[in-house]
């Protein structure tokens, strides 16, 4: 090739290496950085955290193509865990039993009535669930045990770190919803939603302080042990 | 036809799909090592409030073996036998036995039906596998007498509000149960008063040696008069940290009928009794019972009665495999002759209980060390016994404990 080509042909490549990222940049490079804090401070960590972006005109929902589809409450010690298990409508979540004893689950909330015996080592189907809502699990032979499934709609989900931190990256701009629930929080639901535009590229930043203390952890440890 | 008959065929063997079914066991020895200073325990002709007698001694603690067989979700069976080291006439004997099914929760809503022979729910100290208290060796005084001669062999009811699984903090439940074969209940609190070990009444016992006083040869699980007696009672529950049960209890024995083969008449037994837990942060836990009762039987043509109470406070605290817990008990009899008269004291008396406890999870052993002493004044011990009514009692109780489990599905 000649001289002239060459030079032309690695312009027109950086150009278009250049032209990539901002391209991409100018389509969804938004995040939202949320930071959820107790009353006194402390990290809330572990909270149920669901974005919704509300418009303008649809986007591709980000879940759809990450979704591994593989979601897991298992029983550990006599508690469930994790305590509070965030999924999309319709998936579907396996129910291990990796405890020492046999556990029977079930749940009469609205959103997904359902009863499964877990006998220890044994393998069972995972349970389906296909209405958005919250879904408080119990067991029957141990009823210390409780347990939280939230079932979204939303697009970005997930739940607080230990820091009290969650984000979603590669946002579009547009408009959007920020919810938080976690069992012990004592708020008026208004509180607990917040709404913030993304400008193209924009990190919105949402800082959550509970007003009222939280109702107290679950015991873990040998008090659990005995049921009688 | 063909077909139609194939249809036919299928859906009874469809409707005979295997049930889910479950066999745990449980099985379980512990040796005793004690140094007691007492007198001969109540259980070897004497007025001492332990199951040992005075001295060093080696023995078995408890042998026990459990099955639980789960029929589907609902369905249980449970047989829970033991053996004590002592001389009973059977090597090894029930405890309870009983069947029960549990409902799964409905818009919140649980129900409970147990029947066979079992404790009755009042207790929150005896809450380990056999009615064990996991915070020490020997119960309190007041779960130690229900362990001698309380048992509700009949039927129970139990209705259960979840509402902790509807966002609400309480849980609260009734329970209600109708029982015979307790009529001689009240014979050993009203002949040898209150005592704390962990040795229960089996439902075939006889406690005490033959011609022994004052305890001889005692059978507790029988029916004299043919009525049948009742327990109602509740709990609420705030989370996992707060529990509260209250129970009254009432044999409604007939004090007119008597069952010569066993040297007993019927006794008519009442109380009522209740109890806190609180669990904190930190492991710990506080624990206290309350109970308050009244037995009454026609001996020799007198009405006697005799009435009882007595309270405890436990506090327990764990570290890791590692547990210690401190408890104090105050117990108190009265005795009345034909309903009138002044109530004459009959046994009084104060308890501290400390027991240190290591546990492993997972580990197949248990090791519990107890120290006890019983400050108490019981009248018999020196009406029937020309002893001092008043003595000082103090044990060394150590423990080992080996147990396997498994379960087959």
């Amino acid at each position: 090739m000649r001289l002239c080509a060459q030079i032309a042909c690695r312009i027109v490549t950086c150009l278009t290496l250049l032209g990539a990222p901002l391209a991409i940049a100018a389509g969804a490079s938004g995040s939202v950085e949320a930071r959820l804090l107790q009353s006194d401070g402390a990290p809330l960590e572990g909270a149920a955290v669901t974005l919704r972006r509300l418009g303008p005109g649809p986007v591709e929902a980000p879940r759809r193509q990450n979704d591994a589809g593989v979601y897991v409450m298992d029983q550990v010690n006599r508690a469930f865990q994790p305590e509070v298990l965030v999924v999309p409508t319709g998936a579907s979540v396996k129910f291990p039993n990796s405890d020492s004893v046999s556990h029977q689950v079930y749940s009469f909330s609205p959103a997904k009535r359902f009863q499964l015996p877990l006998y220890r080592g044994k393998p069972y189907s995972p349970v389906n669930f296909d209405t958005p809502g919250i879904v408080t699990l119990g067991c029957n032979i141990h009823d210390n045990m409780i347990g939280w499934i939230l079932i979204t709609d939303a697009d970005w989900f997930g739940r607080s770190d230990k820091d009290g931190n969650w984000r979603a990256a590669s946002l579009p701009a547009g408009d959007y919803e920020l919810s938080i629930w976690h069992p012990r929080l004592r708020e008026p639901a208004a509180r607990l939603q917040s709404k913030l535009h993304l400008d193209s590229g924009e990190t919105g930043r949402v800082e959550f302080r509970a007003s009222k203390a939280m109702r107290p952890a679950p015991l873990t440890g040998k008090s659990l042990e005995w049921d009688y | 036809m063909g077909l139609l008959k194939s249809l036919l065929l299928a859906a009874p063997l469809a409707a005979l799909q295997p049930v889910a079914t479950a066999l745990d066991w449980q099985v379980e020895a512990d040796v005793r090592a004690t140094l007691a200073d007492t007198g001969n325990s109540f259980l070897d002709g004497g007025l001492g409030k332990f199951r040992q007698n005075d001295g060093a001694s080696l023995q078995l603690g408890r042998g026990r073996i459990a099955l639980e067989q789960r029929v589907g979700d609902t369905l249980r069976f449970v047989v829970d036998a033991s053996t004590w080291g002592d001389n009973g006439p059977h090597p090894i004997d029930l405890t309870e036995t009983f069947a029960e099914y549990r409902s799964y929760p409905h818009g919140g809503w649980r129900m409970r039906v147990k029947a066979g022979a079992f404790y009755p729910p009042s207790s929150l100290e005896n809450r380990a596998a056999g009615w064990r208290s996991p915070y020490t060796i020997s119960s309190s005084a007041l779960n130690t007498w229900i362990a001698e001669e309380i048992r509700s062999i009949g039927a129970e009811v139990a209705l259960d509000r979840l509402a902790s699984k509807n966002g609400s903090e309480f849980d609260w439940g009734l329970f209600g149960g109708v029982y015979g074969w307790n009529d001689p209940a009240g014979v050993l609190v009203a002949t040898h008063g209150f005592a704390l070990h962990d040795r229960q009444t089996t439902l075939h016992d006889h406690i005490g040696p033959d011609a022994a006083v004052p305890v001889s040869n005692r059978q507790l699980f029988y029916e004299i008069d043919n009525r049948p007696g009742y327990y109602a009672g509740g709990k609420l529950r705030h989370g996992d940290r707060f529990e509260l049960r209250a129970m009254h209890y009432d044999n409604r024995a007939d004090v007119s009928k008597e069952k010569p083969s066993i040297a007993d008449v019927a006794w008519l037994t009442k109380f009522d009794t209740a109890a806190m837990r609180l669990e904190t942060t930190g492991e710990r836990t506080w624990l206290a019972q309350w109970l308050d009762g009244r037995t009454d039987a026609a001996v020799t043509g007198f009405k006697l009665g005799w009435r009882f109470d007595t309270w405890n406070l436990l506090v327990n605290q764990r570290w890791g495999a590692q547990s210690l817990s401190a408890r104090y008990d105050r117990f108190r009899m009265w005795q009345v002759v034909n309903d009138f008269g002044p109530a004459s004291q009959v046994d009084r008396g104060t308890a501290w209980t400390l027991a240190y406890s290591y546990e492993r999870e997972g580990a197949p052993w248990r090791f519990m060390a107890e120290a006890m002493r019983v400050d108490s004044w019981v009248s018999n011990r020196r009406d029937l016994l020309g002893l001092p009514p008043s003595a000082i009692e103090s044990k060394l109780e150590l423990s080992l404990n080996y147990r396997f489990s498994g379960q087959y599905h």
